[in-house]
């Protein structure tokens, strides 16, 4: 029996408003506190380094090149782990599933006859990248699915198997003798910088992943309303058993969610490997995994959130740069680290997401 | 007079701009079961959870034990003595029953582990004065809703309750277990706690209840004591019904009663079940449901409707037997746990797991059809509030119309539609208003005209008597006896007892559970 029967929705008043903000404010409200604090400790000042910071980034057309190249991955790697989170599973795994994506479109890309046209390379590439962080993320769903390990131990887990993989794979043969790369991928699998096609961009690292990642962010947000299986993901979040009931092949889907997103944050190799390196080397694109988890949190289902959060954390790893002579720039992971627990602090989802399942 | 152990004077509550409580006072005594009633919605379960320290009212004083309750929480409130067993039980599946009722007053030996030979024992004595058999290591998702039940109660009393609030306990129980339940309550009473139960249903206030509260609208409009002694109840209880159905239902009570679906022989069948069993829950069950009849199974918790239903549905094969006929279309006995998705809006919970039917190439949806599909089941569902409503801020009638909206679109509405020709609906008004409960009726006695063959499963005789032409009684997993409507509650309680009393020999954990 509810006792909330009228037909207008209930209106936050202020006072709990204030005692439950949304996760995103809270968030960054943290952050920007954990940021004064810590640069404070350091001698120095907060506000002479937020407008380093901006300076460093914003305000100039190379920071801001830079900014975007940065934010590249994290498109992807953000609505990734979002899609997961959907259905109510938490993809710690993003980190794993990118690099284990990246040593494979490395591989690939160095593997194709040299004169591939850039409309075959780019797709098989990517196909290849994508499946990679598909198949990652397939073990997990499969324990989860088969066994019932929750997705936050196995994923993490399978992170450092991905780092110990790579390791050996790349030592075994995969890396030019004596290095910690691949050969560098055919002229057909690179991506172009966007200076190529705007001058606006010169110097930036930059590429046409950008767009591609902005499309991708826009296409699989759009699914959570206008697409099957995005749509039944978001009710699988909020109640599997009535989807169960109703004749969802429920344990399919999770196993489908979890794969889509490891193939996603796969694809991130796209801004790492074709759009910047050329080739893989061990640790690129390292971050951006574990990054796309705050992207996530932080812009929650939504393409402008998602967007424009990982334009924000794009701009503190570049603006950690511009300050590294005042503040350490690792400082900025640890504004990221606190961004993430506060979100978690007053996020109800997030809670059930991860503990709300035996 | 007796001594008071809580009150609540003048509290209000609003969730935003809708009103729970709009202001109500009242006193809770030992020795008395003290009866709440009122239409769904109409504040009860918010004015109790305020007194149990679970809401904050707006404005208003709680006392307890002669002091105000500060602070205003649960654990404050348990420590004091009121605690509250809550329609939608609060217990962990995967733990024991004693594991359940120590949570968090855990006795400990000298060393700080759990002492369990104490908690083993002080079940076993409170188990007593509930005057139910509780087996300490059942695991929690093998006890039927009944035991569950008896398992929160004792969960209160283990804490030292001596007002022991409870939301609509027997909405989820037989005749039967409902009896069996008061006669404990009445022990606990005469022992000097104080019960405060919430209720729908009059004839319990009118065999049970000392004291009557009715809330209206948010109001608590009156509370009066029900003198047995000084004879005709009858009358007394008529001013509480009145109060009740007052405003609101008028003129409801002026219709006429609603026109049985007649059975009909020549109706094909349309669901043949034979010989079904599975596990230890079904033992060969017959059954046969033809066109435009509504065919009711009553039964007392437990005895395999879970199951049947399980099956029914297809959610599990049947170890042996035969099911044949049309598929089912199926209103689920859980409307939180299995028939909605509380946090999606109306539209999507009417179209739920249909997506596919809206889907286009590569999974694109038609979001027009569906918009023109779930306002269709809308309107023809009755329930208030649009399709951008959340599930969860609507009333359990108003929920419970969106279940049953659902199930009957996926019936076959004519020649050549390949929909659904079996309705089966378990609980189908549990846990809702006298006026949604009508409204409900009707859906599935047209659903009936309509050519579909209808299953109700339910734990309300007077619901089964209302519409179903046949009745059977299910015991341990079989289909023991069958009843026209105009059947005693006495001669088909005595077939659901008679055999429960049997059925209770045998260990419940060893009953495969589908859940």
């Amino acid at each position: 029996m509810s006792a909330v029967t009228s037909p207008r929705k209930p209106s936050l008043s202020r006072s709990a408003w204030l005692a439950s903000p949304p996760p995103a404010v809270a968030g960054l409200a943290a952050g920007w506190l954990a940021f004064c604090l810590l640069v404070w400790a350091y001698g120095a000042s907060p506000r002479a380094m937020a407008v380093l910071l901006f300076e460093g980034t914003w305000g100039t057309t190379y920071g801001a090149g830079q900014v975007l190249f940065k934010a590249t991955p994290l498109l992807f790697t953000g609505i990734a782990v979002d899609l997961a989170l959907r259905a109510g599973l938490f993809n710690i795994g993003a980190e794993g599933q990118l690099a284990v994506a990246s040593l494979v479109a490395g591989v690939v890309g160095s593997l194709l006859p040299a004169g591939t046209p850039a409309v075959v390379a780019v797709p098989v590439v990517l196909l290849f990248a994508m499946a990679a962080g598909a198949l990652w993320a397939l073990v997990p769903a499969i324990m989860r699915s088969r066994f019932g390990a929750h997705e936050v131990i196995s994923t993490i887990m399978m992170n450092r198997i991905a780092d110990g993989v790579i390791g050996l794979g790349l030592g075994a043969g995969l890396a030019l003798t004596g290095t910690v790369r691949t050969a560098d991928v055919v002229g057909g699998a690179r991506l172009p910088r966007l200076e190529v096609i705007h001058g606006g961009f010169r110097g930036s690292a930059a590429s046409l992943a950008l767009p591609i990642g902005v499309g991708t962010v826009l296409l699989v947000a759009a699914s959570y309303r206008r697409g099957r299986f995005g749509r039944e993901l978001g009710l699988l979040g909020k109640n599997a058993r009535a989807m169960e009931a109703e004749g969802v092949p429920v344990g399919t889907r999770f196993t489908q969610a979890l794969v889509a997103s490891g193939a996603l944050a796969g694809a991130a190799s796209l801004g790492t490997v074709l759009g910047y390196k050329g080739y893989f080397e061990e640790g690129l694109g390292a971050g951006a995994g574990f990054t796309g988890l705050a992207v996530a949190l932080l812009g929650r289902g939504s393409a402008v959130g998602i967007v424009l959060a990982a334009l924000l954390f794009g701009t503190l790893q570049q603006g950690g740069l511009a300050l590294n002579a005042h503040v350490p720039k690792e400082l900025m992971d640890v504004l990221q680290g606190v961004v993430i627990c506060a979100i978690a602090l007053v996020d109800a989802r997030l809670r059930a997401a991860v503990g709300g399942r035996a | 007079m007796a001594e008071e152990l809580a009150s609540a004077r003048g509290v209000a509550k609003s969730y935003g701009d809708s009103v729970a409580v709009r202001t109500a006072t009242a006193t809770f005594r030992a020795g008395e079961i003290h009866a709440v009633c009122g239409e769904n919605g109409a504040g009860k379960s918010t004015l109790l959870k305020i007194v149990a320290g679970m809401v904050v009212p707006d404005a208003g004083e709680v006392t307890v034990l002669g002091s105000p309750l500060v602070p205003h929480t649960p654990r404050e409130a348990i420590g004091r003595g009121v605690a509250m067993v809550l329609q939608h039980f609060a217990l962990v599946p995967v733990f024991t029953a004693l594991e359940n009722v120590v949570l968090g007053a855990e006795p400990t030996t000298k060393l700080g582990a759990v002492d369990w030979a104490r908690a083993r024992a002080r079940l076993e004595k409170v188990s007593a004065q509930l005057g139910a058999t509780i087996r300490p290591d059942a695991r929690v998702s093998d006890l039927g809703v009944g035991d569950r039940q008896r398992l929160e109660i004792a969960r209160a009393l283990y804490r030292d309750a001596r007002l022991v609030i409870l939301d609509e306990p027997t909405a989820v129980l037989t005749k039967v277990e409902a009896t069996a339940l008061y006669g404990a309550l009445r022990a606990l009473a005469d022992a000097g706690k104080g019960i405060v139960v919430v209720t729908h249903k009059m004839d319990e206030v009118r065999a049970h209840a000392d004291v009557v509260s009715v809330m209206r609208k948010g109001e608590l409009v009156f509370t009066r004591s029900l003198d047995r002694a000084r004879g005709n109840v009858e009358e007394q209880v008529e001013a509480v019904t009145a109060a009740i159905m007052g405003a609101v239902h008028g003129d409801q009570a002026e219709k006429e009663p609603a026109e049985r679906v007649s059975p009909s022989a020549s109706g094909d069948v349309v669901l043949s079940v034979a010989g079904l069993a599975y596990g230890r829950a079904l033992a060969g069950i017959d059954l046969e449901l033809r066109a435009g009849e509504i065919v009711g199974v009553a039964g007392v918790e437990g005895n395999g409707q879970q199951e049947l239903v399980s099956v029914l549905a297809g959610d599990v094969a049947p170890d042996a037997g035969k099911v044949e006929g049309s598929r089912a279309s199926v209103v689920r006995e859980d409307r939180h746990r299995e028939g909605l998705v509380l946090d999606a809006d109306l539209r999507d919970n009417l179209v739920l797991g249909e997506l596919d039917r809206f889907a286009g190439a590569a999974g694109v949806l038609d979001l027009a059809a569906l918009e023109r599909e779930a306002a269709l089941r809308l309107a023809s569902s009755g329930a208030n509030g649009g399709l951008d409503r959340i599930a969860r801020g609507l009333s359990g009638g108003n929920q419970q119309k969106i279940v049953v909206a659902r199930a009957l679109a996926r019936l076959r509405s004519g020649p050549g539609d390949r929909g659904a020709r079996v309705l089966v609906a378990s609980q189908p008004t549990r846990g809702v208003d006298l006026a949604a409960a009508a409204d409900i009726h009707a859906q599935l006695r047209a659903a009936a005209r309509a050519g579909a063959g209808v299953l109700v499963l339910s734990a309300d005789l007077d619901e089964l008597r209302a519409l179903a032409s046949r009745i059977h009684v299910i015991a341990r997993g079989r289909l023991v006896a069958t009843f026209g409507p105009e059947v005693s509650d006495e001669e088909i309680g005595r077939h659901m007892l008679g055999l429960a009393h049997e059925a209770a020999d045998e260990p419940v954990d060893e009953v495969r559970s589908v859940s």
